[in-house]
């Protein structure tokens, strides 16, 4: 792949008149902080605030009765009004209540579970309540200010942007951002994925060929992508992660390693009061970033008020034993990526390490051990992710012409049939914009509406997966089962949003969605649904091929049933003999299990059958039927 | 379904050259790719993404042995589903058989050289069968009477290379190193 073709240079049109002036901001909206960066001058440029700051704590606090407050200024209240102070609301976009159990018994904010869409509100405890995306656009909105202030524009002219989020995320989660940029003013030009925005950056000032895979831990996700990078063409070649593993969870080892010295100590509920919750929080993550730069740090807690106080020294070796299982985690993903990909790791020509995380001496470690290299640590692990959003807004803006990115959708996508198996129309890491067409027929005679369950996930049936939404096409004329024809269309655009259409191609009638955000999957979830695909895959295939047969069966067997008044005046006896012998072997296989065998029962029904099949034919073509409908003919459904 | 060998600009049958298949698409992407079309009217850019989207699902297709198998059984006229699924050999089932035993067991034994060996081995029973595949299908008879004998044997390798991505899969699983 080293003797690829020059981009060919397109001819530039003028800009339309309406077009704002500036330049599409490009925003890495994270977990723990929040920067915004712009293409100039054909580099990106972390634009600052006026304290030279570029790093906008993504906290925000909405005291009662006066307007939120956004970044560090929220960080300080955080300790002071807890419980209407939101850090990591990123954590709990496209989320409901129930994906977030763990997480919120050390939450110092309340959660709670909205009515409509099955999506968690945070309760302020004064009456109020906000969504966690609301809480993102009040962020997106400060990293807009900050902008305008640092550039001089006009809020009007930075209305653009490209927004990063994990490569994990799934459809909900990417909607919710979405909307979250709509609410702060923002139109989203493209909505980027973080390891890749990191690869745009690494390879700006590098020529050739080389094919990297990007390590991002941050503050709340773990996303390992594989690119291969040929001067200005990015090529995402496999992606995995997990967006429930980062920084967070590692304060959350130590947070629960302090609330075990205290209950030692004292009677009382730690985690019971929300300040006490912020104040372990901040302290845990302290230790952690001490423990970075030295082997010992104190994990220093105490509440005057309470009468509680514990300084526990912490040695690195202690942390790292702690966090290790979740590291490893870590590492399944990138050998997923590996195998995805179908490169192996001397196929690697470097590994880059990106997101706060990765500061961890143990986490550069065993990466270093696990490919059996240093890792390139040279970029700025902050930053790297907001500066590729600004050279993806180059290039949305037409401004950097010599570069273009190809990515990939990181999980499958598909719709249920029946018996409840999934049926995947595009596989994970596909390139997109992608398209997939499949045919689906009816299950019952006179059928005149199909109900189109659109699932996301890597598992064999749609119970595991995660549901994206549910449709019916209605309106379709009666006929016999599996006369009609549904195309079923998925459209990835490339954004990595999904929109869903169905047509009965023999009469007409159609019927679209564009997939909104309906429930919330864990990410235990996600990688539980990876890992059970992995564990369950036999049993998967077993149970999803029987419920095939069963379908089938029931079809055969229906249409036999039918039409035995036929069969008894058409067929001798022998032949009628075995047909209802074949018929009472498929009734009694109703709760048989094995494939084989279900298998068999089939194929001897559908022999049995094949005289009654051919009387039935020789009627049709004789015209003893013609002037009667079809339906009439195989019978009316039950 | 359009052709994906034609739209990629590759010469029809199973057999093909995969550094060109690449290749092709990479360079039909730097022309049709949307991101190229920033600055043209949102009619050309529609028509780019919707174009960028059929090269992809063609590329899709035929980058993966199994799904062009499909394809090219569908562009002869003999699409998934219709005379159901052929069944394996006595000796494929015997022998999956035994690997499955043999894989449990050196899992329960955490037995990795083991592991890596039986994987060793299923890999190159899947390049055989992938092999086997190309040869049902490159040298099929026009006439599709002639051919069903064929196209039935193509289905019976389309089946056991699913099964053997399933165990290589489950394999692939055991392998890794649990913390």
């Amino acid at each position: 792949m080293t003797d690829l073709p020059s981009l060919p240079s397109l001819p530039t049109l003028p800009v339309a008149g309406q077009q704002p002036a500036g330049p599409v901001l490009g925003i890495d909206l994270g977990t723990t902080n929040t920067l915004v960066a712009v293409w100039q001058d054909g580099v990106p440029r972390v634009l600052t605030g006026p304290d030279g700051e570029a790093l906008i704590p993504s906290v925000v606090s909405f005291p009662t009765g006066r307007p939120p407050v956004v970044g560090a200024a929220a960080l300080e209240r955080a300790r002071l009004d807890p419980q209407r102070t939101v850090h990591s609301a990123k954590r709990l976009l496209g989320k409901g209540l129930a994906d977030l159990e763990r997480e919120s018994a050390s939450l110092p904010y309340q959660l709670v579970e909205a009515g409509q869409r099955d999506l968690v509100l945070i309760d302020l405890g004064d009456g109020r309540q906000v969504s966690p995306v609301e809480v993102s656009a009040q962020i997106l909105g400060a990293a807009r200010r900050l902008a305008v202030d640092a550039l001089g524009c006009g809020p009007e002219d930075l209305s653009r942007a490209v927004v990063t989020v994990p490569a994990y995320f799934d459809d909900a989660q990417r909607q919710a951002t979405r909307e979250a940029a709509k609410l702060a003013g923002l139109k989203v030009l493209r909505i980027l994925n973080e390891p890749t925005a990191a690869a745009l950056a690494y390879g700006l000032d590098r020529k050739g060929a080389s094919r990297v895979l990007v390590y991002d831990l941050g503050g709340g996700t773990f996303d390992a992508s594989l690119l291969q990078l040929d001067d200005g063409v990015y090529r995402v070649l496999a992606t995995a992660g997990d967006t429930y593993l980062g920084g967070d969870d590692l304060d959350r080892e130590l947070m629960e390693l302090a609330v075990g010295l205290l209950r030692k100590k004292t009677d009382r509920d730690v985690f019971a009061d929300p300040a006490a919750r912020t104040a372990l929080r901040m302290a845990a993550e302290r230790c952690k970033k001490e423990l970075s730069a030295s082997p010992e740090a104190d994990l220093v807690y105490h509440d005057p008020a309470a009468g509680v106080a514990l300084r526990e020294r912490v040695s690195r070796g202690q942390f790292e034993q702690l966090i290790r299982p979740l590291v490893a985690r870590t590492l399944e993903r990138c050998e997923q990526v590996l195998r995805d990909a179908g490169v192996d790791n001397d196929g690697l020509d470097q590994v880059v390490l990106v997101g706060g995380s990765t500061r961890v001496p143990l986490v550069r470690e065993m990466v270093a051990e696990f490919f059996g290299r240093q890792p390139h640590t040279g970029l700025d692990p902050d930053q790297v992710v907001a500066l590729g959003a600004a050279a993806q807004a180059g290039v949305l803006s037409g401004a950097t012409a010599g570069m273009l990115l190809l990515d990939v959708t990181p999980l499958s996508l598909g719709i249920e049939t029946m018996g409840g198996a999934v049926s995947k129309l595009i596989h994970r890491n596909a390139p997109i914009p992608a398209r997939a067409i499949e045919g689906y027929t009816t299950y019952v005679d006179g059928q005149t509406a199909v109900k189109l369950h659109v699932l996301q996930g890597e598992r064999e049936m749609a119970a595991d997966c995660r549901s994206l939404g549910e449709f019916e096409l209605r309106g379709i004329p009666p006929m016999p089962a599996g006369l009609p024809k549904v195309a079923v269309e998925f459209t990835l655009d490339a954004d990595g949003l999904l929109r869903v259409r169905a047509k009965e191609e023999r009469s007409g009638v159609a019927a679209e969605i564009e997939i909104q955000p309906k429930h919330g999957l864990t990410d235990a979830d996600v990688e539980g649904m990876l890992k059970a695909a992995w564990d369950h895959a036999e049993g998967d295939m077993q149970r999803r091929r029987s419920t095939d047969l069963h379908t089938q069966l029931q079809t055969v067997r229906r249409a036999v049933e039918k039409n035995l008044g036929l069969a008894r005046q058409t067929l001798d006896g022998k032949a009628l003999e075995r047909l209802q012998e074949a018929l009472e072997d498929a009734v009694a296989a109703a709760a048989e299990e094995a494939p084989d065998r279900l298998k068999g029962v089939l194929d001897e029904l559908e022999e049995a059958a094949y005289p009654l099949a051919e009387a039935l034919m020789h009627q049709v073509a004789a015209g003893s039927i013609a002037d009667r409908r079809i339906d009439e003919l195989l019978g009316k459904q039950d | 379904m359009s052709d994906p060998f034609a739209l990629l600009g590759l010469p029809r049958g199973f057999r093909l050259d995969e550094t060109e298949l690449h290749r092709r698409h990479l360079e039909l992407s730097l022309r049709w790719h949307p991101d190229r079309f920033v600055l043209r009217p949102a009619a050309e850019r529609l028509q780019a993404e919707d174009e960028m989207a059929r090269l992809n699902q063609a590329y899709g297709l035929l980058r993966d042995p199994a799904r062009r198998a499909e394809a090219l059984l569908a562009l002869r006229g003999a699409p998934a589903g219709e005379g159901t699924d052929a069944t394996s050999s006595p000796e494929f089932l015997m022998e999956m058989m035994e690997l499955k035993e043999e894989a449990a067991e050196a899992a329960a034994e955490r037995d990795r050289a083991r592991l890596q060996e039986l994987l060793c081995g299923l890999n190159v029973k899947l390049a055989q069968e992938v092999e086997e595949l190309g040869g049902a299908l490159d040298e099929l008879p026009g006439d599709p009477v002639e051919a069903a004998t064929g196209v039935a044997a193509a289905r019976a390798r389309l089946t056991e290379i699913a099964y053997l991505r399933k165990t290589r899969e489950t394999l692939e699983r055991a392998l890794i190193p649990r913390a």
